[in-house]
């Protein structure tokens, strides 16, 4: 049960998923903290974060996190990952453009699946890094 | 370190809620009759929805409560890593249990000197058929304060 929207036959090693970028703004991280229950207050309450010497607050980790999962699926389709596994980089601040993107790395078969491995990543425009990962995707076969 | 186990029901609503924050416009957070045209049961949960169930499931602010448990403070640690395993669909209507505990503790010197501390809480997903769907892991790191 998955979307059917690549298939491993027309993916090669070192295929681009789209580019999906976004400029968050603090309605995204507060839209976000509603529809994820994270209330830390270092994400959503500016005179908290300014009393702990951040220059503002600044987006969870798992909202871009949520980004970057939206631009896997919307390219690989829901229901194929197996694995998604990030880690958090670099803080994004308000006002700040991000760019969320995935690149195959490999293709195999494993557990009776035709899967890819791919190097997933969130930078802003600069290149800075705010999150680098790996997924495993189990795509559909025209076989 | 165990937490207690929770139950809770996978709602339409709060997915499309989910789905609408992070822009998603797929129809199968929406429209029950695509969703299950691609073999789903119902709507399915996106890749991520689970990481709010802590937050706000058991009790408001479960996560923050228990990083306070553990000791953690929260201006001086960062969410480092989250990893998630999927091993069976999470669709709407399913009743989910769900048992979060610390997986791995350790502290080790920083890169600046002082000491790190390095939490591995794991949090697993059952549901209402006794099936395994899901494992969920995250990384939380602590700066020491140098006192």
């Amino acid at each position: 049960m998955a979307e059917k929207k690549l298939y491993y036959e027309d993916v090669s090693e070192g295929d681009e998923s789209p580019e999906l970028s976004l400029e968050v703004t603090r309605t995204h991280i507060v839209k976000y903290a509603g529809a994820g229950g994270d209330f830390n207050p270092i994400h959503t309450d500016e005179a908290f974060a300014t009393s702990i010497g951040l220059p503002s607050v600044f987006a969870m980790g798992l909202m871009q996190g949520g980004y970057l999962a939206r631009a896997l699926t919307d390219w690989v389709g829901l229901g194929t990952l197996r694995l998604y596994k990030i880690r958090f980089t670099g803080q994004v601040w308000p006002g700040e453009t991000i760019i969320c993107k995935a690149i195959v790395k490999s293709k195999y078969e494993e557990h009776g699946e035709k899967r890819i491995d791919c190097e997933l990543s969130v930078t802003n425009p600069d290149g800075d890094s705010k999150i680098t990962g790996t997924a495993v995707v189990a795509l559909p076969s025209k076989e | 370190m165990e937490f207690p186990a929770f139950e809770f029901l996978i709602e339409k609503g709060k997915i499309k809620e989910f789905a609408r924050a992070l822009g998603d416009s797929n129809p199968i957070y929406t429209d029950e009759e695509y969703a299950r045209s691609v073999g789903f049961r119902s709507i399915p949960a996106p890749p991520t929805y689970t990481a709010s169930f802590l937050h706000h499931v058991p009790d408001e602010n479960f996560l923050l409560n228990m990083m306070e448990q553990m000791g953690i403070s929260v201006a001086t640690s960062v969410h480092g890593e989250s990893e998630f395993e999927y091993l069976a669909p999470i669709c709407a209507g399913d009743v989910l249990t769900a048992q979060a505990r610390v997986k791995d503790h350790y502290r080790k010197e920083g890169k600046r000197g002082g000491k790190m501390n390095f939490i591995t809480v794991e949090a697993t997903y059952v549901n209402q058929e006794g099936e395994p769907v899901q494992k969920d892991r995250m990384l939380f790191i602590e700066r020491e304060s140098a006192v």
